[in-house]
């Protein structure tokens, strides 16, 4: 076991866990005890993009349409290519998307107000104490 | 979800169904029972919470019952909380258990299958951010040991007891070196659920692994033990409760105190911020003072009013020891608390005695006494030579940006003054005479000669000799590694990968291939390009079309595709679409470059290893 961040996404959690390897580091929706495998990528890669779900830089670039929505990319992972779009608004609320490798979307989650400013807390944090943890 | 429950007398049809039940079902569905210490409390500016961390290494899903018995609650009151742990996953964390109820003592843990737990103590001044913890590793309950049931728990290293049946009870450790040989015992006297940690392993010269046995001596409860671990694995894992968590176990916690008669420590500990050590009815309406095991606390100061008439104030539990501060504490010389530390004590009295012994002999044996002085010290000279010759040739033969004169000399210094110091001690050691070194001999005859005073000479002779063995030993033992530093910052190169160092792509460059587990990204990283991970994929694109189009539009506009294929196994099979490795996304890229390599060639290349090499569909 290695580090482990858990960004809360409505009634599931985000689980990004280290796995062996070079900063390597698996992601998981966690619902009901139960863990969906999302994919992997490194740390910086993962906490920088998530950062963007609840910072988005300016102008936000669609790209494309969720469920009616325009949605602008966050990330993608390796290993089993799910990738993760962001809805914004209304106000702080964010809506994400995780699409698995065949742009299925297999989860949606809302982050309410609390939980950005969870997301900010935790992920400036995380960011913060990049310098100390082993690379 | 935590959930209170106070036990009721069971009814006479339920004692039968019971009994019939214990005949009928011997075994228990629970594969695993576990008992791991907990504490959650506030004490003056530190707040201890508990984290545990479960993890299935089983092939079926577990499911794990963890009961804490309420200290102090007449009616035998329990908290009981289930996870679910999915099998071979990551881990489950539960964080800040017992937070807002406040606990300290055990906790058992009920599992269905083998289950890893661990169990962190840990401290903030915030009660967001990580300080300092200590992780335990979770004992079987079958380890436990009853009163008046011997053997004894035996552990190596740090050791817990703790009191878990809620009677007062009185264990005895007993310390033994590697040897068996005995340093000591001692006993303590254990309240209900509380903790005592015996600190055996941290902060003593004499390191070797320590073995301590515990047993119950009188009373009827039970001890558990606990090898402490500084496992580093839990440390880093982030404690932040979620608020609106936070916020459910206040309602819960709230709900207790009305609803029960006797709540565990509940409001009083939450809104005034003390100990948890006993629960609402002991606070004093007209004063606010709190009473805690036969003395009075003040929230307001942080203090107890008197010291403790029962004689435990550093004993009885975890927060006792080390003043309240178990976490960051420990208690190398038994002093600072209750002397957990037997195995310090006894090696200090031991020494002592054997030093006096030696001062009464050496009155007696002047002579004698002399020789074992000089062949203790022609064993540390020859120790020192040993060393100071490895430290030589590690700089001798080290090379880089340091000036070659400078390591050589240093170097061979180091070896000359290290042999010559080792044959002098083994001489020393061997004859019981002191002897000169022969380089320091040579320097002393010099300076004679030279017509220095013999006193003269001698002095500069043993300052000489003393810089000299200072200034070679450090020197050569810094030399390799400043040129290692030297040597990266000189290249400026990144942390290096095996056979990747060297490649050089374009920041715009394409770079595919299998992640690896993180090798591409760091190849990318190190020599250049992006991933595909790097660029937005369109919500209406499969992963398979997406990397399609975006070779497409790379042979169009002649961007370059960088394609690795260290880690690619089996590639015959992915390139005939056969194997296991058949259907990855990696397998349908090589094969579109392949089927359209008229369109590619010259554009996408090919590396195994940190080399480029030719398509593998070249010959």
């Amino acid at each position: 076991m290695g580090e482990v961040i858990l960004l809360p996404c409505g009634e599931s959690t985000l689980v990004i866990a280290e796995q062996t390897g070079v900063a390597w580091f698996g992601c998981s929706l966690r619902a009901d005890s139960r863990d969906t495998y999302l994919g992997a990528e490194n740390r910086a890669y993962l906490l920088t993009h998530l950062q963007s779900v609840v910072e988005p830089e300016e102008p936000a670039t669609s790209a494309g349409v969720i469920d009616g929505h325009r949605a602008r990319w966050v990330l993608s992972l390796a290993e089993v290519h799910h990738s993760l779009y962001v809805r914004d608004g209304p106000a702080e609320v964010r809506t994400l998307y995780w699409q698995d490798r065949d742009a299925r979307t297999v989860c949606v989650s809302r982050l309410s107000h609390s939980d950005v400013l969870e997301w900010r807390s935790i992920l400036d944090m995380a960011l913060g104490s990049s310098a100390s943890l082993p690379q | 979800m935590l959930s209170y429950i106070a036990p009721r007398e069971p009814s006479m049809m339920k004692k039968l169904l019971l009994a019939l039940g214990a005949c009928v079902l011997p075994v228990s569905i629970f594969a695993a029972t576990y008992v791991v210490p907990v504490a959650t409390a506030r004490l003056k500016d530190r707040i201890y919470s508990t984290t545990l961390a479960f993890h299935n290494e089983g092939s079926l899903p577990a499911r794990c019952e963890a009961i804490y018995a309420v200290p102090n609650d007449p009616k035998g009151g329990t908290l009981r909380a289930t996870y679910e742990i999915a099998a071979g996953g990551a881990p489950l964390v539960e964080e800040d258990v017992l937070r807002d109820v406040g606990a300290i003592g055990t906790m058992r843990i009920v599992c269905t299958s083998d289950v890893a737990i661990a169990a962190r103590i840990q401290s903030s001044s915030d009660g967001l951010t990580f300080d300092e913890g200590r992780t335990f590793a979770a004992l079987r309950e079958d380890a436990a040991v009853a009163h008046g049931a011997l053997p004894t728990i035996r552990a190596f290293g740090d050791v817990v007891v703790a009191e878990v049946a809620g009677k007062p009870v009185t264990v005895e450790a007993i310390v033994r070196d590697p040897d068996g040989v005995e340093f000591g015992r001692k006993t303590y006297d254990i309240p209900a659920f509380a903790q005592q940690l015996v600190n055996l392993s941290k902060g003593h010269a004499h390191a070797s692994v320590a073995i301590v046995d515990v047993h119950v001596i009188a009373g009827d409860g039970a001890i558990v033990g606990a090898d402490e671990t500084r496992d580093t694995a839990l440390l880093k894992m982030a404690v932040r409760m979620r608020p609106e968590r936070r916020a459910a176990l206040n309602v819960q916690a709230r709900e207790m105190a009305a609803n029960t008669t006797s709540p565990p420590a509940s409001s009083v500990i939450r809104s005034l911020g003390t100990a948890a050590f006993k629960a609402a009815p002991f606070q004093d309406p007209f004063t606010g003072l709190i009473f805690m095991r036969e003395r009075w606390y003040d929230p307001q100061t942080g203090t107890f009013l008197s010291t403790d008439p029962e004689g435990y104030a550093d004993s009885a539990n975890l927060y006792s020891y080390c003043h309240g501060d178990p976490v960051n504490c420990t208690d190398p010389t038994g002093r600072l608390g209750d002397g957990g530390d037997l195995r310090a004590d006894f090696r200090e009295k031991e020494n002592a005695e054997r030093a006096k012994r030696f001062a009464a002999w050496c009155n007696a044996n002047p002579v004698e006494c002399r020789r074992v002085d000089v062949r203790g010290a022609g064993i540390m000279r020859m120790i020192g030579g040993v060393g100071q010759t490895t430290a030589g040739v590690g700089a001798f033969a080290s090379s880089g940006p340091l000036p070659e004169p400078v390591t050589k000399g240093l170097g061979a210094t180091a070896i000359v003054r290290g042999i010559d110091n080792t044959v002098t001690g083994a001489v020393e050691l061997w004859t019981g005479e002191q002897h000169d070194t022969v380089t320091g001999r040579a320097l002393y005859l010099a300076m004679v000669r030279a017509g220095v005073s013999r006193q003269t000479a001698s002095r500069v002779t043993g300052w000489t000799e003393t810089g000299v063995d200072i200034v070679s030993t450090v020197g050569s033992s810094l030399v390799p590694g400043v040129n290692r530093a030297l040597a990266t910052r000189v290249a400026s190169a990144p942390r290096a990968l095996p056979g990747v160092t060297g490649l050089r792509f374009g920041g715009n460059d394409l770079v595919y291939g299998p992640s690896a587990r993180g090798y591409l990204r760091s190849l990318q990283q190190e020599a250049g390009g992006v991933l595909l991970d790097d660029l937005p994929k369109p919500t209406n694109l499969t992963w398979e079309q997406f990397t399609t189009r975006t070779l497409d539009d790379a042979a169009r506009s002649g961007r370059a595709v960088r394609f690795d294929l260290t880690h690619v196994d089996d590639l015959s099979g992915v390139l005939n679409n056969t194997g296991e490795w058949a259907d990855t996304i990696t397998g349908h890229e090589l094969r579109y470059l392949r089927a359209n390599w008229s369109r590619f060639h010259g554009i996408a290349h090919f590396y195994r290893d940190g080399v480029e090499v030719v398509a593998p569909w070249v010959r």
